[in-house]
């Protein structure tokens, strides 16, 4: 495979990767179904961005970000089934099972362990060990620019774990169940170890004071953009927010089986990032995975990081001892 | 797996498809290819039997869900027949795990009760509460942009103190709540229900399409049936 050079970088060499939004093919059919799949995803934003922004305080609580959260997923889940993006991807019974038991664990152990050893808990310790006041002067700023300052900086910590993930060796780990996925689904982000998980979920937003309402605002650009990276649905999706955020065209090739692009689009609502660093592909793939598509089952995702980690201390401990040197000393 | 003739309905589907026209076994086996020859199942034909395994099968595999089964040709009442008998580790797993997240559940209660404050520590807490409370400040106000385009203002101290009194009532239960954990039991079972019907009913509807199309199924390059073709 000759591989499309994108910067230094040849990308698709491994495996099919499409490069370049005008290679990417449209939304078929009728105009109403154009219509929908043109208009859906920035009409989605900027409703539930009016929401938050005018919902009176007794509405404009985490109850209510839970049931909008729960209610569109289970929407994007519908489409994903009456119109897919790849029939290859579809979800089936099995495959929503699994990817809800990941779910499951998220919202409950995960959930626990956060508790104890979180970014709230650390960052807590951290203000109480210093007697460190928050930054409350952020609370006087527009709340929409109070919004786009947590999304940024949660984004920004990210880029630069998922990143990290991918190239060093005990972090990627924690992080290669993930990239076993074989099709992109909604719940599919949730799919993984928990240790990766838990570091994933990290932040250092909690330094900072923010209004309860800019927390929420921030919130829904992560639900009504990010939650469209893992998605089996296509859009056609506007030019604007192909620049500014993550789609599944980007993550698709993020997840690609080429070893080149999925060394690549690292953000996670926001792609600006990667435009920054220089770590963007603008394209999509359908092919996914590792091991040319060989699907991790649950047991060897909980256990893959500790299995696969000691294997290599084992390999390089007997290479160490193997070296010419060593075995003239002996 | 197990023979466990009670319970095994939970993980297994029997059932059989009339073939229209009668064939034989090789002629039967043979149309079904193509939900056999894909990567990691392993199948063996004796007579008038087939018996398969997949291991690890692929997302898309549309035996995934049975990954052990036995096919037998067979006469029966005038009609010729392929009756099957299919294992489906994946509904056994999925009929199990509300038990996991029960007991989840309980674990979060259990660790509820062992961090359940004392009255002592209960008290202190109230008063250092009070005492950071009386520091409070009314919250500033919203940013003037805000103001113009007519977003609520923040919540009044007053107010605050209703809500976290509120609040405070419903967090007496613990530092944990199992509600979640309650909540994937009851998915789970629902998940389990709806696949012991849909799962076996696909099956069937596999069985029959591949068996008494008019025209052969044409196997593509992966071995799939299809309708499973990758294209976008």
């Amino acid at each position: 495979m000759a591989g499309v050079r994108v910067g230094n970088r040849i990308i698709g060499a491994d495996a099919p990767v499409t490069v370049g939004w005008e290679n990417i093919p449209k939304v078929e059919g009728g105009p109403v179904k154009r219509f929908i799949f043109t208009y859906f995803q920035p009409f989605v934003l900027f409703s539930l961005i009016a929401f938050w922004y005018y919902a009176p305080n007794s509405l404009a609580v985490a109850t209510t970000a839970i049931i909008i959260g729960i209610s569109f997923r289970v929407l994007l889940i519908g489409i994903e089934l009456i119109n897919p993006r790849h029939k290859s991807w579809q979800l089936t019974w099995k495959e929503l099972c699994t990817d809800l038991f990941y779910v499951g664990l998220g919202y409950t152990v995960l959930r626990m362990v956060d508790v104890y050893i979180g970014d709230g808990a650390i960052i807590g310790a951290i203000q109480g060990a210093y007697d460190w006041d928050k930054f409350s002067w952020f609370t006087g700023l527009p709340l929409l620019v109070q919004a786009l300052m947590i999304s940024l900086i949660f984004d920004f910590g990210q880029y630069w774990m998922h990143r990290g993930m991918h190239n060093w060796y005990p972090l990627w780990l924690t992080h290669a169940p993930h990239h076993y996925i074989t099709q992109l689904n909604i719940n599919k982000g949730a799919v993984g170890n928990p240790v990766e998980l838990f570091l994933i979920g990290l932040g250092i937003g909690g330094f900072f004071d923010f209004l309860p309402r800019a927390a929420l605002l921030a919130g829904t650009l992560g639900l009504a953009i990010g939650t469209y990276q893992h998605i089996n649905v296509r859009f056609n999706t506007p030019k604007w927010w192909r620049f500014l955020f993550n789609t599944t065209e980007h993550h698709s090739v993020h997840h690609s089986q080429d070893f080149e692009a999925s060394r690549s689009n690292y953000g996670s609502t926001w792609i600006i990032f990667d435009r920054l660093f220089g770590t963007c592909i603008d394209g999509e793939a359908e092919k996914l995975g590792m091991e040319g598509g060989r699907r991790m089952q649950i047991s060897e995702t909980m256990v893959y990081p500790f299995t696969e980690g000691y294997k290599t201390t084992k390999e390089w401990v007997q290479r160490r001892l193997r070296r010419p040197g060593n075995a003239q000393t002996a | 797996m197990l023979k466990l003739p009670f319970i095994d309905w939970i993980w297994t589907t029997r059932g059989y498809v009339v073939l229209d026209p009668p064939r034989s076994p090789a002629s039967t086996f043979a149309r079904l290819d193509p939900l056999l020859k894909t990567s990691g199942t392993e199948y063996e034909v004796d007579g008038n039997t087939l018996t398969y395994r997949k291991e690890n099968p692929a997302a898309q595999d549309r035996l995934a869900t049975f990954t052990k089964g036995t096919l037998k040709v067979v006469e029966e009442k005038g009609q010729s027949r392929l009756r099957y008998r299919l294992t489906s580790p994946a509904l056994l797993l999925v009929f199990l795990a509300p038990l996991l997240f029960l007991a989840f559940a309980q674990a979060t209660i259990v660790i509820s009760e062992l961090e359940r404050p004392t009255e002592a520590e209960k008290a202190a807490a109230k008063a250092k509460k009070e005492k950071d409370a009386e520091k409070d400040k009314e919250p500033q106000q919203l940013n003037v942009i805000d103001q113009m385009l007519g977003a609520p203002a923040p919540e009044t101290l007053e107010e605050k103190k209703q809500r976290e009194k509120q609040e405070g009532e419903e967090e007496e239960e613990g530092t944990h709540s199992p509600k979640a954990a309650y909540v994937f039991a009851g998915i789970f079972a629902a998940l389990f229900c709806f696949g012991r019907w849909l799962e076996p009913w696909l099956v069937r509807k596999r069985f029959r399409k591949a068996l008494n199309q008019s025209a052969e199924p044409e196997l593509t390059d992966r071995g799939q049936e299809p309708e499973a073709q990758f294209h976008s």
